[in-house]
């Protein structure tokens, strides 16, 4: 898991409704997609008439992020997190958490401020702040 | 006692720009990371109670709050439409 609830899985304080997770993305492992999420009943969100997510070999190959819709509200699937890499660095520069779901892993902070500082968006600019201080805090600095 | 000096270009590069860049240094970028979130507004006793919990209890809380926003924008909504 990267993006805005990693940052609240971190302690940021802030609302954030889309999920956005880093996948591997070989046309193996996302033709596992579809069915994961199967019950939740997921749409391509971006091109209009958003389609259900169907994907073939042909097309997963084609793909290198997803922005999805579903019952549970929006997951994007991306390949590489700018700052970061691609998901083996992602990976690497991630820490386990524990949900009731099961283990999850999220970005570590230090990735999570280098990704959020190269969007360089004005929106994320509180999350940056905030996700300093509870480095320092953390760090007893 | 300062002894006076011409004005070499050496003078200006290697001296009086670095002085003056400095002047215009954000001074929040000395500030501790914590004293520049609250600087720029953030509610810091938030923060601190949101560190005290589990990753799993704040994403728990944020899910709670985050429900209540999306209920109160339905009900704009609707009171959109009613009205």
């Amino acid at each position: 898991m990267v993006g805005g609830f990693a940052a609240v899985a971190h302690g940021v304080t802030l609302l954030t409704q889309d999920i956005d997770v880093c996948c591997r993305f070989t046309p193996d492992n996302l033709m596992r997609l579809p069915s994961a999420l199967s019950d939740l009943h997921p749409v391509h969100r971006m091109p209009p008439g958003r389609p259900p997510l169907r994907l073939t070999p042909e097309a997963a190959a084609g793909f290198r992020n997803l922005y999805l819709e579903t019952d549970w509200g929006q997951l994007d699937c991306l390949g590489e997190i700018l700052g970061v890499g691609g998901y083996d660095e992602v990976l690497a520069q991630s820490v386990e958490i524990e949900l009731p779901g099961g283990p999850c892993r999220i970005l570590a902070i230090d990735a999570l401020v280098r990704a959020k500082q190269a969007m360089g968006r004005d929106k994320d600019r509180e999350t940056i702040l905030q996700l300093r201080a509870i480095q320092e805090r953390t760090r007893g600095h | 006692m300062f002894r006076s000096q011409s004005l070499t270009p050496e003078l200006i590069s290697d001296t009086i720009l670095p002085m003056a860049s400095e002047t215009h240094r954000d001074p929040s970028d000395r500030r501790s990371a914590w004293a520049a979130a609250e600087a720029y507004g953030c509610d810091m006793s938030l923060l601190e109670s949101n560190l005290r919990r589990t990753p799993a209890e704040r994403i728990r809380v944020h899910g709670r709050g985050l429900a209540a926003a999306l209920a109160l924008r339905t009900a704009m909504e609707s009171r959109a439409v009613g009205s």
